[in-house]
């Protein structure tokens, strides 16, 4: 009993503390106002720039505002445009890369775009395109889908390529099954797991990013309380209040772990080739 | 050789166009005369006439397309508003920060990354394993700039060892006083990427290890420590430096938020610069030249490629 | 049975794999010896334990696993040695041949310089010396051209011609003792032969003694003098090379002598029924019995001794219990 929960762990341990340390960021998000022990938006100047200690968990900020509750109600939109990216990409990713993958006709065009993608660093393409389209929480989910669009892209087609091969998918065409039939029963399905380890790994990169471009003053506007904005309105007092830098951050390698966390251990699980 | 970096330079032409494509397209998206907005809300109607016929905006937007192709081909990417100089001209005088501490980071991810990825891979599934990729894997998660504002607090405002912003060009002070300066942001830049490249190394470490070839070293009676460093690291060399080019290409784009942070005068800065002041030319122009630092480093890795493994073949 | 010229001994040579779950034996109470310029062939199927018994002999069994028991090289024990005078003798007085030819040598040096290490290594040898008698050896194992050779990759050479340097290589330090693996499994017929006789004829110029572990009972023929049979980890037979072939006693060296092709005869091989068991349930008794036709109720219960038949001839097989108690030694 002991030796099969022993290799149990072995297997599912980056799944289950990945996945657990998520879920726990997930229920704090949820439940905010529950966990916040201010309110994130109060101001209290007499208690501006107080060290961490019991009254407030991570200290104040400049205008007093309680830390602790600012990062656990950040949570609720970082995770919300990580979600919104997942959504985004994932679908826009599939349909694109199933098609290129499925159709030689389709495969020039679409992997030359994603070529040309790929050869921006995905955080300058952002920052281009919050220039061009402005800054806001729609604008930032769509910089970033589009940014990491060719990793969907290309995961999916590399998976429809090396099913299309597969003697049931052989069969299903020889019986005559019309392409839409044989590509949502037969190859979709064979795609999955990659597309989800992909995903994971997406999400965690658009919590990084997102937090770079709202640090840069770019991503979101400064009223919103997300992880990059405490941070950005911390750097000020870097030499007198170092904790406003540190633990934010702190909330973001947190957030950043689990997931990639998550996505290694599904990999190792799902793709062992990969391993 | 020299056969195959011609035929990869041209078979690059394609993705550099639709890449200038790109840009020119997402700048002329941009609601609005974009000579209004670079102006700003004073200016009058016929400076915003002039700037827009100087720029050529009054034309077709294909007209202007191939205008800038043209001007390309001369190696002409137009003149900055701001500086109102030649593009490329600015490019080239902020290119060296950036270099430097592209470089220096990278050299600062390998020389930590690589021997904690052969440390672990030696220790498979034994504790130092686990810390090195444990440790890699928090090293990933971590923001650059929040390793960077780190650094800050650590070295530059707790103990006074390395400056905080700026930086001093190689002509004023020499390259000490050059890498001085951008230690911090090349350490925040380089311990992000050391982390990616341990990991890369654990794995490629971990496949060489069970060949053939480790046994016969061991079995001409080599210490342990010359397996390791000779019959081994060579042979796994190949993906670390898919990774280093990688991490290469993304730092040249990425070295914006850094470049930002430290305030120095690189092409990150530069280009978030441009950005906010509109300067459409410069932009267009950095975003090709960074495309085309992808392309070029993506060649010269496949190039080396065949410096570690003599069975490369270039056909 | 100790003789004077006995260079290499293995006394009660056991490895075992250690799992959190359970412990393998993959090799089990081998005893072997070789004398001075003899080859022994140790022979059996795959997976029963005759690499690992080579790589126990070098100290090289890979992790988890380890080896007990005695490896008495001239008199001392290489088990007992620490790491690095154990490195002094590998490769210097003990030195092996891989199966594969293609992997064994590290693609990514030249010929030349992975052969100058060996000199450089353990005879000290200057830069220029070590390329003239890396170049003497590539000569010493007829391959044409060594000059040319020497700066070439292992890629560029053909099986037979890496199978000729890892000789080369084997061989570069007179070595008292040389184990081959296999080491014409890989290769084509007519390769093969060049190779046993190149071999054949260096033993004689030398005076190496070989280890020469195979599956192959024809290249036993044409190179060895005994023969050790093993099944299962343990030794279930041993003989010089012409009892084996005119006098087997263990069913099981005969099942695989009467498993051989012959030219002329046509009926259908000989299969011994059933397959080698896998390390992790080795059967209980007698480890051969649910494959012999000849088992019966001792063998499913008890293991048997050696039974010595004189003249260097020894089996581990209740049929040839005389009744006076074999020798339970190994």
């Amino acid at each position: 009993m002991i030796k099969k929960l022993a290799s149990c762990w072995r297997r599912y341990s980056q799944v289950i503390l990945g996945g657990g340390l998520f879920l726990l960021i997930v229920l704090m998000a949820v439940f905010a106002p529950l966990i916040a022990t201010h309110d994130p938006g109060a101001y209290a100047m007499r208690e501006a720039l107080q060290e961490p200690g019991p009254a407030h968990l991570c200290g104040t900020d400049a205008f007093g505002r309680d830390v602790f509750s600012r990062i656990v109600y950040g949570a609720r939109i970082s995770l919300t445009i990580a979600l919104a990216v997942l959504v985004v990409c994932g679908a826009l990713g599939t349909v694109l890369g199933l098609l290129s993958g499925y159709y030689r006709w389709a495969e020039a065009t679409i992997m030359r775009l994603m070529d040309g993608l790929m050869a921006f660093p995905s955080i300058l393409l952002a920052l281009v395109i919050l220039t061009v389209f402005g800054s806001g929480i729609q604008n930032i989910i769509l910089a970033l889908s589009i940014s990491y669009l060719p990793r969907v892209v290309r995961t999916i087609r590399g998976a429809v390529i090396s099913v299309k091969e597969y003697e049931h998918v052989e069969a299903a065409r020889a019986m005559g099954a019309s392409d839409a039939r044989i590509i949502f029963k037969y190859i979709l399905p064979l795609c999955v797991s990659p597309l989800i380890i992909r995903l994971t790994l997406i999400m965690a990169l658009t919590v990084l990013s997102e937090s770079s471009l709202t640090f840069l003053g770019v991503g979101l506007s400064p009223e919103i309380p997300s992880w990059g904005n405490i941070l950005s309105e911390g750097r000020q007092y870097i030499t007198t209040s170092p904790y406003l830098i540190t633990l934010p951050g702190l909330a973001i390698v947190l957030a950043v772990l689990s997931l990639n966390t998550l996505g290694d251990g599904l990999r190792d699980l799902l793709d062992p080739r990969l391993k | 050789m020299l056969n195959y970096t011609v035929r990869r330079l041209i078979s690059s032409i394609p993705v550099l166009l639709i890449v200038a494509v790109m840009v020119f397209t997402l700048i002329h998206m941009i609601p609005g005369n974009p000579a209004a907005v670079m102006l700003g809300s004073d200016a009058t109607q016929e400076e915003v006439d002039a700037l827009t016929q100087k720029l050529g905006l009054d034309q077709p937007v294909p007209t202007q397309l191939v205008r800038w192709f043209g001007g390309m081909l001369r190696g002409d990417m137009g003149d900055s508003i701001y500086y109102d100089r030649p593009v490329t001209q600015v490019l080239s005088e902020r290119l060296e920060p950036t270099f430097l501490i592209v470089a220096y980071a990278i050299l600062v991810a390998l020389a930590i990354g690589v021997p904690l990825g052969v440390l672990a891979a030696v220790n498979h599934n034994g504790l130092l394993d686990k810390l090195c990729m444990i440790l890699s894997m928090v090293g990933i998660s971590c923001p650059a700039f929040w390793l960077g504002l780190n650094l800050v607090i650590l070295f530059a405002v707790q103990r006074n060892i390395f400056p905080s912003v700026g930086y001093l060009p190689l002509a004023e002070g020499g390259l000490l006083s050059a890498l001085y300066y951008i230690t911090l942001p090349s350490f925040a830049l380089g311990l992000q990427r050391s982390a990616s490249i341990a990991r890369v190394t654990r794995s490629s470490m971990l496949d060489v290890l069970n060949n053939d070839y480790v046994r016969t070293a061991r079995a001409k009676g080599l210490g342990e420590f010359r397996v390791i460093a000779k019959h081994t690291l060579k042979n796994a060399m190949n993906p670390i430096l898919t990774q280093v080019g990688m991490s290469l290409a993304q730092l040249v784009g990425g070295a914006v938020v850094i470049e930002t942070i430290f305030n120095i005068p690189g092409l990150g800065l530069l280009a978030f610069d441009s950005l906010k002041r509109r300067d459409y030319p410069m932009i267009q122009g950095h975003i090709l030249f960074v495309a085309l630092a992808y392309i070029l480093i993506n060649l010269v890795i496949d190039l080396l490629y065949k410096v570690f493994d003599p069975r490369v073949d270039y056909h | 049975m100790k003789e004077p010229n006995i260079v290499l001994e293995a006394r009660d040579l056991n490895v075992d794999f250690h799992n959190p779950d359970r412990t393998v034996k993959i090799v089990n109470n081998v005893s072997f010896s070789i004398a001075r310029g003899e080859t022994l062939g140790i022979v059996g199927e795959s997976g029963c334990g005759k690499s690992m018994t080579s790589l126990a002999v070098m100290g090289l069994v890979p992790k988890p696993g380890k080896a007990t028991g005695q490896v008495l090289l001239e008199g001392t024990d290489l088990l007992g040695l620490p790491g690095k005078e154990l490195r002094k003798i590998r490769g210097n007085r003990i030195s092996m041949i891989f199966q594969e030819p293609m992997t064994s040598l590290n693609p990514v040096f030249t010929v030349g310089d992975q052969l100058m290490e060996v000199f450089r290594l353990h005879q000290n040898a200057s830069k220029a010396e070590a390329r003239e008698k890396a170049i003497e050896a590539l000569r010493m194992v007829n391959i044409a051209m060594p000059e040319q050779r020497f700066g070439e990759y292992p890629h560029q050479l053909s099986g037979g011609m890496r199978q000729r340097v890892m000789i080369a290589m084997a061989l570069s330090c007179d070595p008292q003792v040389l184990i081959a693996d296999e080491p014409t499994t890989a290769l084509d017929v007519t390769i093969q032969a060049q190779i046993l006789e190149l071999m054949k004829d260096l033993k004689e110029r030398l005076g190496t003694a070989i280890m020469l572990i195979t599956h192959d009972l024809g290249v036993v023929s044409q190179v060895c003098s005994r023969v050790v049979i093993l099944y299962c980890g343990q030794v279930i037979e041993e003989a010089p090379v012409e009892e084996i072939f005119g006098d087997p006693l263990h069913p099981y060296t005969r099942g695989l002598l009467r498993s051989l092709p012959a030219i002329g005869r046509r009926e259908k091989l000989y299969v011994i029924p059933g397959s080698v068991p896998g390390a992790r349930d080795f059967p209980t008794g007698c480890v051969f019995h649910p494959r012999c036709e000849r088992a019966c109720g001792r063998c499913r219960e008890e293991a048997p001794p050696f039974f010595d038949r004189g003249g260097g001839h020894r089996c581990k097989c209740w049929l040839y219990d005389t009744g006076e108690g074999g020798l339970t030694h190994g």
